[in-house]
């Protein structure tokens, strides 16, 4: 068994020291290979699971899993190893694990932002966005307020100092609970709250955050609609400038077999969706429909909502960005997916509650609640009580509140096992929902004077049609299927062409729900299926191969005797 | 009374006797006439329904009513049939019926594609979508592919399935008659492919297309509103009104402009459909989607069928619609507030509520499906929905005939249940003719003016609830002229002032009216009223007439004698 375990957060080297482990532990089953390096040099690891007795990886329909493109959302990587750690353990035990191992390939990229987390999970953290590479400007910032452990107790909390002109005020009813002072409030006791951190060069009046040197954001390199800087914070001198996104397109693109793929983020407890930029009205109907099939099946699995980015996730109502998700679904046709892993607000009981609004607005019941949550499960480390602090510029303060990194941005360690342990289940739904080609029959028929007529038929036996979505058909990224004979150099092709190209096949996807007439009328009803013929002339005995592949659904290969 | 139920579903000679056996039986009220042929020659009839005795019909408001434009909907003629009996047996009892035909015309047309019909009916029938022409292409199709039709002689056409490891279908684990999805991951158990009952040509043990229809016209996509090439609009034709039963309407209806309202019939749904079918309600006239919203909601209120709009409601993808239909063509062009009806949901029928009319194919629950089955077997003897039996198919080998009877009980009423499905239109169709228009005379004065002059004063006014216009799109596409007034005089006679062509306005009528007479709801106190005064020098005296016409509110005389 390799060593893990899902209840602490790994660094680079004990990542991947585990990410070969389980290349070892399991050779048939796991290949690891980097597919780039970080800006720092660090490589970037890809792991394919997969049957390799039962066919190539690259041969089979394909989910991708990618975790941590932002430096410190950590419990992605967690989530992404863990799915390893099941499709690997459970294999011959789990009957849904095994046959989508045997019959479908897994790609998992557990870190994209090696660089990033590395500093997110130093003994002194610093949290950045993304990569650690200096952008825009390659200078260090002169003054302001960084964000950092002042005290040396590894947390970074919050500051409140005293201040008629504060727009905070403790809590009536709860004094740890600092709440916003109110339009028509005056006299009382207010506080200002800045981050935990060193304020360098202070002029004692105006305190600003230190601009940070490494401002990028990778998951706003994406091509697709990449809008620069002044427009999207964080984008990158142009698209896929950066090693660590150049790598991840790069990787995609050779694997033409993606069907569905996950980005694994932190946080708020959701599965996201495209589009970011359009209405669900603006998506082809029909991958609406399946994407919100998909959804509905994660929602059931994870407990976490399913929504789009446009409708319900916009950090502002007027703001449109655009992320890796918009690239693989807009641009290659591929159902993708963000998970926000945890919500400390669900946890704490919260329902209903907008996932971006409530941090504008919301009752403060709501901190009443997630504040007992922490002390009930936490032993008060989510929510620190104010303690007196000398600090170097700004004289007496007090730290305290929450620690962010802890309770919020990814789940405490402890909880972390039981947060990421069902999506597995997601995946390998999603693994068998992929289209997968078959052959359906070959017949060889003798016409006389050592000439025969070949059949090949084959099939989709997934539930996805070939091309998967409406999108890949419309971007031309996902050819039909291709068939091929391999003849002998005795033999001779009468009639048919060596190599034909069958078209896309249909799925049992959006078969509605019972066998009404509607439902089974339309379209042809072998969709699933297609065929073609050759006539060839050989000595009786010969053998020929028929193949057939198609990029997303996989390859079949058969080998007839002629006679 | 004519012998006539509406328990049977007639074929062409039936309703040709039927026509005109009312015909015979109400002379007073009835005229049929044929306004055209069909593509292979039989003639479409009109029947014009109104008192002859109260005015002509072209004189009065008039409503349009068609049905069986598309070749299986034959519910819809029954459904005209049921309005006719009504019209003509009611006559002088009912005050409403009475009222409607001394005041209003009808123009029924029952069956707009006999042709069609015809091949629907047959013994062996055989199911188009519309017109028996050949379309896109003059030529038969390849022998390949699998034909729907009867395989077993039992007169009906269902479904067929046999077990396939990749089939996309199931028996439903409490109800093994059911035949429901597998669920997307689902591996390992029984499954089967359904398709529709039928025979396969040329069948290469693998692959099975429906084979290909020679007749692919859609006669409802052939209408000028919006109308488009086949490249975009399947069975759109090769111009708007390029088939002859489309033509036959088209030009019956433009060259009479009384005609206020239509409304045509169609199956199945169970819902009151109005246009736009290409765009939203946003982009109707306000008073427009009002006066549509009003007239839909009496139509739900008497037949219980919601009544919605096309583009939001009734789209049969998300992502498209569908152009050159009847109703968008009267409405868009000449602003008639024109309903494609539905007949008949199977699913109402079963007791689902509020389900939506197309996703609920794709979508639904078992729930549904279970009380459809119960609804077949209660209602319809199990006659709705066959136990699946096995038949030696001739291509296919094994295979089970079953499932639902499509024509029997989704496309049509099955016969028992038609006349209660139809009846409560034809209250809605009374209702939707006394709503127009209707020119009257409010007064008319003489008043001599010494030395034979005398001056005549006329006003009208509409007594109807719509506007003499109907619509602000018909006014906005300059479709309905104004009220035009005039005087013929006697001999000798002269006009002194006003010509004897008078223009007038147009008549409001009460449709704007608010629900109570607030502030902002009391004025215009009089738009339904129009005057026009001549003076008149008649050094003999003698009789004038005056007559007031408008194209769609109807026309009245009257004759004074000028006072000595």
């Amino acid at each position: 068994m390799v060593d893990v375990s899902f209840d602490r957060y790994y660094r680079y080297d004990e990542l991947t020291q585990i990410i070969h482990a389980f290349a070892e532990e399991y050779p048939n089953l796991v290949t690891v290979e980097s597919i780039g390096q970080t800006y720092e040099g660090r490589d970037i690891w890809l792991l394919t699971i997969t049957n390799g007795e039962t066919g190539d990886a690259s041969e089979k329909p394909a989910v991708w899993v990618d975790a941590n493109i932002h430096a410190s959302e950590v419990s992605g990587s967690s989530a992404a190893l863990h799915l390893v750690y099941i499709l690997t353990t459970q294999y011959g035990e789990n009957d849904k694990v095994t046959l989508a191992v045997d019959t479908r390939t897994f790609y998992v990229i557990p870190r994209i932002s090696a660089d990033g987390a590395e500093w997110a999970l130093a003994d002194k953290p610093k949290i950045i966005r993304s990569s650690t590479r200096p952008y825009p400007y390659n200078e260090e910032p002169l003054e302001g307020l960084t964000s950092e452990d002042i005290d040396g107790d590894g947390r970074i909390l919050t500051m409140r100092i005293e201040d008629p002109n504060g727009r905070w005020k403790v809590h009536d009813e709860n004094p740890r609970l600092m709440v916003k002072r109110e339009p028509d409030d005056y006299g009382g006791t207010y506080y200002r709250i800045y981050g935990e951190g060193l304020a360098e060069n202070y002029d004692g009046i105006t305190l600003n955050p230190k601009p940070i040197k490494e401002g990028l954001d990778l998951n706003r390199n994406f091509p697709n609609d990449w809008q620069p800087q002044n427009k999207q914070f964080g984008a990158g001198n142009f698209p896929l400038s950066e090693p660590e996104t150049y790598a991840f397109a790069k990787a995609v693109d050779n694997r033409r077999n993606i069907c569905l793929g996950t980005a694994y983020h932190t946080f708020s407890g959701v599965l996201l969706r495209p589009s970011a930029r359009k209405a669900d009205t603006d998506l082809p109907a029909e991958d609406l429909w399946l994407y919100q099939e998909q959804g509905k099946k994660g929602t059931e699995f994870t407990g976490y909502p399913n929504i789009s980015i446009f409708h319900d996730f916009k950090y502002h109502p007027k703001q449109v960005l655009y992320g890796g998700a918009d690239w693989m679904y807009e641009e290659l046709g591929i159902f993708y997916w963000a998970v926000e892993i945890w919500s400390i607000q669900q946890q704490a009981g919260l329902k209903d509650y907008k996932y971006i609004d409530w941090y504008r607005d919301h009752d403060i019941d709501d901190d009443i609640k997630i504040l007992k949550w922490c002390d009930d499960n936490l032993d008060g480390e989510g929510y620190v009580d104010w303690y007196e602090f000398e600090h170097p510029q700004l004289g007496k303060v007090e730290l305290g509140g929450w620690d962010f990194q802890l309770a919020w941005r990814n789940p405490p360690p402890k909880m972390l096992e039981k947060e990421i342990e069902p999506f597995a289940d997601w995946f390998i739904w999603q693994a068998l929902s992929t289209p997968k080609l078959e052959t359906f029959k070959t017949d060889v028929e003798a016409l006389g004077n050592d000439t025969y007529r070949v059949r090949f038929a084959v099939h989709n036996t997934g539930y996805l049609p070939t091309y998967v979505t409406k999108v890949a058909l419309e971007k031309g990224y996902v050819r039909g299927v291709v068939a091929e004979i391999e003849i002998p150099d005795n033999a001779e092709l009468k009639t048919g062409k060596q190599r034909v190209q069958l078209g896309q096949l249909e799925g049992r996807a959006l078969t509605g729900t019972s066998a009404t007439p509607f439902a089974i009328s339309g379209g042809a009803n072998t969709a699933d299926r297609t065929v073609t013929e050759w006539v060839v002339h050989a000595p009786t005995g010969t053998d020929i191969t028929l193949i057939a592949k198609h990029d997303r659904a996989g390859t079949v290969r058969e080998t007839i005797t002629l006679e | 009374m004519v012998n006539i139920t509406f328990d049977h579903y007639y074929r062409y000679d039936e309703v040709t006797s039927l026509l005109n056996a009312f015909a015979e039986e109400y002379p007073n009220l009835v005229k049929v006439e044929s306004i055209g042929t069909s593509y292979e020659g039989r003639d479409v009839w009109l029947a014009t329904v109104t008192n002859f005795e109260t005015g002509a019909p072209k004189d009065k408001a008039a409503l349009w009513v068609d049905g069986n434009i598309h070749a299986t909907e034959v519910s819809p003629t029954t459904a005209c049939f049921y309005l006719l009996n009504k019209l003509t047996s009611e006559y002088g009892t009912n005050d409403e019926v009475t009222r409607v035909l001394d005041t209003r015309t009808y123009y029924i047309c029952p069956r707009v594609n006999p042709d069609g019909a015809e091949w629907a009916l047959a013994d062996k029938p055989k199911y188009i979508r519309s017109s028996t022409r050949p379309y896109p292409y003059d030529e038969d199709p390849l022998p390949e592919g699998l034909t729907s039709e009867d395989v077993d002689g039992d007169g009906r056409v269902l479904m067929m399935r046999m077990l396939d490891p990749n089939g996309q279908w199931k028996k439903h684990s409490d109800e093994p008659r059911l035949m429901v999805r597998r669920d997307p991951t689902e591996i390992g158990g029984e499954y089967y492919r359904i398709l529709p009952e039928g025979t396969i040509e040329n069948y290469d043990g693998a692959t099975i297309s429906p084979k290909p229809i020679k007749e692919n016209l859609d006669l409802n996509r052939n209408f000028p509103a919006h109308w488009r090439q086949e490249s975009e609009q399947r069975g759109a034709g090769p111009y708007p009104t390029s088939e002859p039963e489309v033509r036959n309407i088209v030009d019956f209806i433009m060259t009479h402009h009384n005609i206020c309202g239509a409304l045509t019939y169609h199956t199945w749904s169970g819902v009151l459909l109005r246009p736009y079918g290409t765009k939203s309600d946003d982009e109707l006239p306000a008073e427009d989607l009002w006066t549509f919203k009003k007239i839909g909601d009496k139509g739900t209120e008497l037949t219980n069928y919601p009544n919605i709009s096309v583009f939001h409601d009734f789209k049969y993808h998300p992502k498209e619609v569908i152009t050159g239909v009847f109703d968008d063509w009267l409405y868009d062009h000449y602003g008639l507030f024109a309903w494609t009806v539905e007949i008949w949901s199977p699913q109402r029928q079963a007791g689902i509520e509020e389900y939506k009319y197309i996703e609920w194919y794709r979508e639904h629950s078992h729930e549904d499906d279970m009380k459809m089955l119960k609804w077949s077997d209660e209602t319809l003897d199990g006659k709705g929905y066959i136990e699946w039996y096995d038949f030696e198919h001739p291509q296919l080998g094994k295979v089970e005939l079953g499932g639902w009877d499509m024509m029997y009980c989704w496309r049509n009423p099955p016969p028992s249940l038609l006349e209660k499905e139809v009846a409560p239109f034809s209250d809605w169709m009374i209702w939707y003719a006394l709503i127009f228009p209707e020119l009257e005379i409010h007064q008319v004065d003489v008043t001599p003016l010494g030395g034979n002059h005398y001056q005549v004063r006329m006003v009208v006014q509409n007594t109807g609830w719509l506007p003499s216009y109907v619509s602000k799109q018909a006014l906005a596409k300059k479709a309905v002229r104004s009220v035009i007034a005039e005087i013929d005089l006697p001999n000798n006679a002269s006009l002194t002032s006003g010509k004897q062509r008078e223009h007038l306005s147009q008549l409001e009528g009460r449709n704007g009216t608010s629900s109570s007479a607030t502030p902002w709801s009391v004025s215009p106190a009089t738009s339904d009223r129009a005057k026009v005064e001549w003076t008149v020098y008649a050094p003999e005296g003698g009789e004038i007439t005056l007559i007031a016409r408008h194209d769609r509110a109807g026309k009245v005389s009257t004759t004074i004698e000028l006072g000595n």
